[in-house]
């Protein structure tokens, strides 16, 4: 058994768990990110999730929200909680990603978040868009539509391809697309009510809402991965070479397991220095590796 | 369950509420099935392509009627708004309420649907000049025909982007015009414009002297006022644009 963390989804009110970000998973996000791969590094968060998910059966029924909950997480357990934005004048603003999640799941956990729509015998289940990038009007309804039943039989959306989708709602009668409408409008008052970032008219940082409906979540994400891919070749080297962590077991470990290997062997190499400098009279010792933040 | 079967349930839902609307150029009633979630959709879309809108509208109700219809007939542009209009109140309701500005206007689509829409225009028409050899015949076109020349117009008005708004009004009326001239007499010699590409007939009307093409354009007035008409409830007129298909 792998350790793994919990977090409440709050569309599908529920508790899930998810293993952590390895160094494996956070190389490619970020060779996706210096290759300004936006298709790539999209499909690559969804294989993050569905990796890191322990049940799998609800990879599919995770909205976009959910999975921005999930990916802010393994951001805060792999590079760390703290989040800073630059505002005017180059001035630096700290968040914790964990009171920006909580805050998110705080607001949205006691909302009703999905819906049943009914016109004659066919029944539509509504819930909030499942991919994380939406560029066109034509995907909105393709994502709402969680399940369709008529009389007994039901088939679920999301087992679908998106061809498959679009023949049924090509026959679906327009009777239900006031629900339909009503529904969408519930997430955008959503997106005008939670923000990820709050406004700060002092510093100059703008905010950050929590919408649904266009690239806003993915964005965000992509902004708090970037990392310095050299940097991280660097840890890489120093683990290898000079800790004698195996390759295999470097891309296991997380970023953050690799930031306090690299500052306990550094501690331990000022310790050993000292007591060298005590016993030789001040003479210089070994390096020690640079600091990752 | 199979997208098959459901496709096939949703298929006899919509075979089961089949509406009846009389079609004026057939002077019947035709079944249509109810407008789809994707119809409504591609309706509403129509309104967010600024001055195109009103073409591109026209194009997806024009689709819409002849998808709907349960059997093959080529319809007129004159079937246009009684189908439409019946079709919307089956899936919205028979009260449309327009919002402009802060002024709410109330419809009743069934007040609508009530009135006699008999064109007293359809049919073949000729004009013609008294100094000059030269005769139009116009008559109503079909929605297929109407959808060929919007496509050609639209083609044109998204390649000439720096247009300005003058010369795309100024361009909607020889298109009007284009719609309605179905034969050209000049100097006994017959051209069937039908049988010409768009291309080549925008040519011809261009040069219909203009004392001819002002009595097409009051021809076509004519037309057209019928259709405002009917319409039109105390005063107000209902306008066929994206906001009509949604009840909010």
């Amino acid at each position: 058994m792998k350790f793994s963390s919990k977090i409440y989804l709050p569309i599908l009110k529920k508790q899930a768990r998810y293993y952590h970000l390895n160094n494996s998973m956070f190389f490619d996000l970020l060779k996706f990110i210096t290759n300004k791969d936006n298709d790539g590094l999209n499909e690559y968060f969804e294989w993050v999730i569905s990796e890191c998910l322990v049940d799998k059966s609800i990879v599919n029924k995770l909205s976009n929200v959910e999975k921005f909950l999930i990916l802010l997480d393994l951001r805060s357990y792999s590079l760390g909680d703290k989040l800073t934005l630059k505002g005017e004048r180059d001035i630096s603003i700290d968040y914790q990603i964990s009171s920006i999640k909580n805050n998110i799941i705080n607001k949205l956990k006691d909302l009703e978040l999905t819906k049943t729509v009914e016109y004659n015998s066919i029944t539509l289940f509504l819930s909030a868009p499942k991919v994380f990038t939406i560029n066109n009007f034509d995907q909105i309804y393709r994502e709402l539509i969680d399940k369709i039943k008529i009389d007994d039989d039901i088939i679920n959306f999301y087992d679908l391809t998106e061809v498959e989708r679009d023949s049924i709602i090509d026959n679906i009668p327009a009777n239900l697309t006031d629900e339909l409408i009503k529904f969408i409008n519930l997430y955008q008052n959503i997106g005008n009510s939670i923000n990820i970032i709050t406004e700060n008219n002092k510093f100059g940082i703008e905010q950050i809402p929590l919408k649904v409906f266009d690239n806003t979540l993915f964005t965000f994400i992509k902004s708090i991965f970037n990392d310095d891919l050299i940097n991280f070749y660097e840890l890489q080297y120093n683990l290898i070479s000079k800790m004698n962590i195996s390759h295999d077991h470097f891309l296991q470990m997380t970023p953050n397991e690799c930031k306090i290997h690299i500052n306990f062997y550094n501690q331990d190499m000022k310790r050993q220095e000292e007591a060298q400098s005590k016993s030789n009279g001040g003479t210089p010792s070994m390096p020690s590796l640079p600091k990752y933040k | 369950m199979s997208v098959t079967s459901i496709l096939s349930k949703l298929n006899q839902i919509n075979e089961s509420n089949l509406i009846s609307v009389y079609v004026p150029s057939a002077k019947k009633e035709m079944k249509f099935k109810p407008i789809s979630v994707r119809q409504q959709k591609d309706l509403i879309k129509s309104g967010l392509d600024g001055i195109l809108s009103g073409i591109i509208i026209s194009n997806v109700i024009n689709q819409v009627i002849t998808d709907n219809s349960t059997e093959k007939y080529d319809f007129l542009v004159v079937d246009k708004i009684p189908v439409i209009l019946s079709l919307r109140k089956q899936s919205f309701g028979s009260e449309f309420v327009s919002k402009q500005d802060q002024n709410e206007t109330r419809y009743d689509l069934d007040l609508i649907l009530s009135k006699d829409l008999s064109y007293t225009n359809i049919g073949k028409t000729q004009l013609s000049l008294d100094n000059v050899d030269i005769t139009v015949t116009l008559d109503v076109l079909t929605l297929e025909e109407d959808t060929k020349i919007n496509n050609f117009q639209l083609d044109k008005l998204k390649k000439g982007k720096e247009e300005d708004i003058s010369e795309t009004v100024g361009s909607l009326f020889i298109y009007e015009i284009l719609k309605f001239i179905t034969k050209l007499e000049v100097n006994k010699e017959e051209v069937d414009m039908k049988a010409y590409s768009i291309k080549d007939r925008l040519s011809v009307v261009e040069n219909i002297p203009a004392e001819l093409n002002n009595k097409i354009l009051e021809y076509i007035q004519g037309f057209r006022k019928e259709e405002m008409d009917y319409i039109t409830v105390d005063g107000n007129t209902l306008s066929i644009d994206a906001r009509l298909f949604s009840k909010e």
